[in-house]
């Protein structure tokens, strides 16, 4: 079977992502954790290994109803993915997925001045689109970004500032605070 | 020579914040701008710049409200659907998973086919369900994409009102759902320990948390219960049926169980007030093969009937009769294990008749097979029988009346 790697990744209702997840198909691969979602995932995701996670799905129908019947299902369930999409959407959290191709679209989104909802909301926009936009729309990331680099890069008019600066350390810019990622990887 | 130190000088952190800030509505404006020269162009331009111009919440709110749909009184439709691209069984995933579980059965029809299909939308949406003045459902479906700010106060907790086809031209009231849920809730939790204890250890999780995820998981578990409870015969009402199913909970008791079925009674009444729950519920099982094949005591007892000695034939058939009338009054037999048999003939018979005790207690805890499966538990039971009978009559009466209470031993443990 021709592998065909998927990366969801989940946000909460103020668009701050929370975690990613990778598949193959729909084979789980393995979950990564940010650090805001560690409080709000990371419990879950122990015990979806432990004890698996709901799915409901309709059951058989009688006369004129579609009744619905709920299992728990593992992470290692071809179910596993709509399992946990509706779980995403019982628990008002979205998900957004990007074929492995794009991947890097979402790391060049972060780096955009814009706000956590505005990065959501791009992001969404785009896996929406077809494959050949999202390449043009790669490219088109690259630019921009170039752009708010130059703009990083062109001199400061010089400012009078009565504290001298006696230190190095003083003078380097400040480290972006990147999110600490904590991978989960789920044993086979 | 004097060690130099040296001088660091505070940065006030206050003034390194002002200055991040400043940059990054630089970098902002930059963007904005680059975007709205490059719009006409380039896709993503265009995108980030509507992204960047949105108008407020209150304006957004303002405009889903007059998109949301109304139900008519006996079609359950949701119109502006297909604006979305969210065909009938987007629409059906979406509400089934809802925290609302009370909407587990109901059926929807969407009359205007979806413009465009694109799985991923219909996965994204938001769906609302509330009552209006006129007490029907009102149904609004919302494009995270469009409206990412509102999704908060748009999701729906709790109940949700199930309006259904023209088949069930009623709906459940209000007054019924909160009657449901108060009438769960008084069960005391801890009876669903499984689903709710084990939850509340688990890191990271709150009281609340854990029980509206164990209230979610059991009301459809209860429905199910209702559907696939095993009838004796019949004659016996799906009430009574449920009600033994529900007492192998082990927490449970009898006034908590009647609770569960005095609410899945209306709960079902009101979706259908002229619907025979017992004509449905055995059409159901029919169809997923849970009715005919059980394996009961009469099936059981017929083999015994084959048995040569009079007395071994008495005590099994006392014995089912005591099971039929679920009595809990049999004494337990003493247990006195001698080690030494007098003969090989008596080992054999000893050991065959614990392979029939085996038997039996499988065939008796078999609940829901089907046909091949019942045919072959009572064939390997009919074959113990057969070989216990040829042991037996081999024995001489010395050996048999050494025998005797060993084997009552063996087959009253089985199954107990």
């Amino acid at each position: 079977m021709v592998s065909e790697k998927n990366r969801l990744i989940i946000f909460n209702t103020a668009g701050q992502p929370l975690g990613e997840m990778i598949f193959n198909h729909d084979l789980f691969l393995q979950a990564t954790l940010y650090p805001d979602g560690e409080q709000s995932l990371g419990g879950c995701l122990e015990d979806w290994q432990v004890n698996g996670i709901m799915y409901f799905h309709p059951a058989a129908s009688t006369r004129t109803s579609l009744s619905t019947i709920g299992e728990c299902v593992t992470m290692h369930d071809p179910a596993f993915p709509s399992a946990l999409r509706q779980w995403l959407e019982r628990n008002s959290l979205y998900s957004v997925v990007i074929p492995e191709e794009s991947w890097d679209i979402w790391s060049y989104i972060e780096q955009l001045p814009l706000s956590d909802s505005e990065k959501f909301n791009l992001v969404m926009r785009l896996s929406l689109s077809e494959k050949q936009n999202l390449e043009l729309s790669k490219k088109s990331l690259l630019k921009i970004i170039n752009e708010l680099d130059k703009l990083e890069q062109e001199p400061k008019p010089l400012k009078k500032s009565k504290e001298k600066t006696a230190s190095k350390k003083q003078k380097t810019k400040p480290k972006k605070m990147n999110a600490k990622k904590v991978k989960v990887k789920i044993k086979k | 020579m004097g060690r130099g130190w040296q001088v660091f000088k505070k940065v006030s952190m206050h003034i390194k914040a002002t200055e991040l800030e400043k940059e990054m509505a630089q970098k902002r404006s930059r963007l904005l701008e680059y975007s709205n020269n490059n719009k006409e162009k380039d896709t993503l331009s265009r995108e980030i710049y509507s992204i960047m111009t949105e108008p407020s919440k209150a304006t957004r709110q303002a405009k889903v409200k007059k998109a949301s749909s109304k139900i008519k009184k006996h079609n359950f439709t949701i119109e502006g659907a297909h604006e979305l691209g969210l065909c009938n069984n987007d629409i059906h995933d979406l509400i089934s998973s809802f925290p609302g579980v009370w909407l587990s059965s109901f059926s929807y029809s969407n009359n205007h086919p979806p413009a465009h299909k694109t799985q991923s939308t219909g996965r994204q949406s938001v769906v609302l369900v509330e009552n209006d003045n006129n007490n029907l459902a009102q149904v609004s479906i919302f494009n995270p994409i469009t409206n990412s700010g509102l999704n908060s106060d748009v999701l729906c907790h709790g109940c949700i009102q199930a309006h259904t086809t023209a088949h069930y031209p009623n709906k459940i009231s209000q007054k019924s759902v909160d009657s449901i849920s108060k009438s769960i809730n008084s069960i005391d939790s801890g009876v669903f320990h499984s689903t709710h204890k084990d939850n509340i250890n688990k890191p990271g999780r709150s009281h609340l948390h854990a029980k509206q995820e164990s209230e979610a998981v059991l009301w459809p578990s209860f429905i199910q219960t209702a559907f696939e409870a095993p009838l004796l015969n019949n004659d016996q009402d799906w009430r009574l049926a449920t009600f033994n199913a529900l007492m192998g909970m082990q927490y449970l008791t009898a006034s908590d169980a009647e609770k569960i079925i005095d609410s899945l009674s209306l709960y079902f009444s009101e979706l259908d007030p002229e619907a025979d729950m017992n004509q449905l519920i055995r059409n159901y099982q029919k169809q997923v093969n849970l009715l005919e094949f059980k394996i009961l005591s009469k099936h059981i007892s017929v083999l015994f009937q084959e048995m040569p000695d009079k007395g071994l034939k008495n005590f099994f058939n006392r014995w089912i009769k005591h099971l039929n009338q679920e009595s809990t009054s049999l004494p337990a037999l003493q247990a006195r294990v001698r080690q030494h048999v007098p003969s090989l003939r008596v080992g054999m018979a000893l050991d065959d008749a614990k392979e029939l005790g085996a038997n039996l207690s499988v065939s008796l805890r078999v609940q829901a097979t089907d046909i091949k499966d019942k045919r072959r538990v009572l064939n390997d039971l009919r074959s113990s029988i057969r070989r216990f009978n040829e042991i037996w009559r081999d024995l001489d009466k010395k050996e048999q009346r050494f025998l005797r209470p060993k084997l009552l031993q063996i087959v009253h443990s089985s199954i107990y």
